[in-house]
């Protein structure tokens, strides 16, 4: 049975190790790895997983084949995969300098749609001064890239599997059922927007009922409602139902995603669930000082809107950056129109997911070149 | 030591105990990704090739060469002999020379580079005159010097020359790219 070690440092939010999790799950449960995920912050994960007990022995065996811990085995294992921001520690990275047949070793980066990225996935860096070859795996959605990692519970599903629990959601709030509005999961950072999303929304006139998981848009979207937000509590706004969910684990989240008629999201957990379930979404990206981000944002809006009408293509566009440079008016103009396109978009976010499935699942391409380089 | 973002094309580093050119280097960046710099680099050993990419604040020694003025002497096959002021001979082959063999003419003037005392370039100058052996007959009326026609020069080799040139004309060589830059003065 192979071996592989994952290292994972938890910089700020859950999703550093939200995919640190899933990637590791994958390869355990789909792939026949025994994996060692090692985590700096094992609180962020617990609360993701919540049968990894913290307070026990470490490494633990959270799924079968899956083990837990703060650190590494000390014999290197075969494949070694820095997840994001992770590094290695130097007495790690010495034994797999030392180790007879040396680890294939990968840098599990973000993914972005920018057109460099290609060009980069999985090229050499050989290390300067040791016996190691390092390589670059990009996650994305274009050709040459490491395509996605997706699915809940079970990493590989086969994308028709959750798509299927898409149209039936099992694990919606109960408030949901038996309701013909629209759901819509709103799971931002902080978003000075919001209030133009509350009020474009309400302009919409067709009622709403949004989603709001505890997270970093509470306190903002309180004060614009004017209101205390508590978990399990529905309370309207105009035409608006606000319903807070309480913090919840990562499967029950994915199924959430799938789940709703829009998903608001984040980062790249939630964004990756939203995008493989074939779900409308609108994303907030990670924001960072010197405006890198929205290079990033404006390569993904003008990937996913390839084969959409010009008109919804525009609205598309115009809201992300809307959304995402923090207009409020712009994204008051912008979210009715996009609403309107809804069933449009249904239908696009459904190809676009079958197209990010023709790349392999991330777990699997890493995989297959782990077969090709050992 | 260099870290990878400040690296540029010329520069030579080492990876394990092999130095390597640095042929172009990009750098990238976006979002939350780690900015890396992705480099085409060559061997100065073995002259291999390879497309790499690394975390722009990765370390590298990077290493000093020595160079010489030295005046290339004659062929012995299959190396190549130069001579340096001070009368040592160094030889150099013809892979490490490339199309640049084309250019020498004896007692010119170069500069060669050397690692642990071996040359493993020689950079010739960046302009030769050589004259027109063979080539069709001169087209005229076309002084452009966008119509181009092959031409042979003196001691063989060929190349692409504008329309316009005669045979018995000298010409002007860029030894970088090995095209024609203009008629010799």
């Amino acid at each position: 049975m192979p071996r592989a070690v994952l290292f994972c440092t938890v910089v700020d939010n859950y999703g550093d190790a939200g995919i640190a999790w899933r990637l590791a799950r994958a390869l355990a449960q789909n792939h026949g790895f025994a994996v060692h995920l090692v985590v700096d912050h094992l609180l962020t994960l617990a609360a993701l997983v919540p049968t990894l007990a913290t307070a026990g022995p470490l490494p633990q065996e959270v799924l079968p084949g899956l083990w837990v811990g703060a650190a590494p085995p000390s014999a290197p294992a075969d494949l070694v995969i820095e997840v994001l921001t992770a590094e290695l520690p130097q007495d790690y990275l010495a034994a797999m300098a030392a180790a007879p047949q040396p680890p294939v070793w990968l840098v599990y980066e973000h993914l972005s749609a920018e057109d460099w990225v290609a060009g980069c996935h999985l090229k050499p860096s050989p290390h300067p001064r040791l016996p190691l070859t390092r390589y670059f795996f990009y996650p994305g959605v274009q050709e040459g890239t490491g395509g996605l990692l997706w699915g809940g519970r079970d990493a590989t599903r086969p994308l028709a599997n959750i798509q299927k629990s898409n149209e039936h959601p099992s694990p919606r709030p109960s408030s949901l059922k038996g309701e013909g509005g629209i759901s819509i999961l709103l799971f931002p950072y902080e978003n000075a927007a919001v209030s133009g999303l509350l009020a474009g929304l309400s302009a919409y006139g067709q009622g709403a009922h949004l989603l709001v998981p505890q997270g970093r848009i509470w306190p903002q979207l309180s004060a614009c409602l004017n209101i205390q937000l508590e978990a399990g509590r529905t309370q309207a706004h105009g035409p608006l139902q606000i319903e807070a969910l309480p913090f919840t684990d990562q499967d029950t989240f994915a199924d959430l995603v799938a789940g709703v008629d829009l998903a608001c999201v984040r980062g790249e957990d939630s964004f990756v669930m939203a995008l493989m379930a074939g779900v409308p979404l609108l994303w907030h990206i990670y924001n960072q000082e010197d405006g890198a981000h929205l290079a990033k944002l404006d390569a993904f809006c003008e990937d996913y809107t390839k084969g959409m009408r010009p008109a919804l293509a525009r609205v598309f566009t115009d809201l992300h950056r809307a959304w995402n440079v923090y207009d409020r008016a712009g994204v008051q103009e912008n979210i009715p129109k996009y609403m309107a396109f809804l069933p449009e978009l249904r239908a696009h976010a459904q190809g676009r997911a079958e197209k990010i499935k023709k790349l392999g699942g991330a777990a699997q391409n890493i995989v297959d070149f782990f077969g090709k380089v050992r | 030591m260099k870290i990878a973002q400040e690296l540029r094309s010329g520069n030579v580093i080492m990876i394990g105990n092999e130095p390597w050119v640095v042929k172009k280097a990009e750098f990238n960046k976006s979002g939350r990704n780690a900015a890396v710099m992705k480099m085409k680099l060559q061997s100065l050993l073995k002259g291999t090739l390879t497309e790499t990419v690394y975390k722009a604040d990765e370390k590298f020694e990077d290493v000093i060469l020595d160079k010489k003025d030295v005046t290339y002497s004659y062929f012995a096959d299959p190396a190549y002999v130069f001579m340096d002021s001070e009368y040592n001979q160094h030889e150099v082959d013809a892979e490490t020379l490339g199309e640049g063999a084309h250019f020498l003419d004896e007692g010119m003037a170069c500069e060669m580079t050397f690692y642990n005392g071996r040359g493993i370039s020689v950079e010739l100058p960046t302009t030769v005159i050589r004259e027109i052996e063979y080539t069709e007959p001169a087209v005229r009326g076309d002084t452009s010097g966008k119509v181009l026609k092959v031409a042979r020069m003196v001691g063989g080799l060929e190349l692409k020359v504008p329309a316009f040139c005669e045979i018995g004309e000298k010409i002007e060589i860029d030894t970088r790219t090995g095209e024609y830059k203009n008629r010799a003065k």
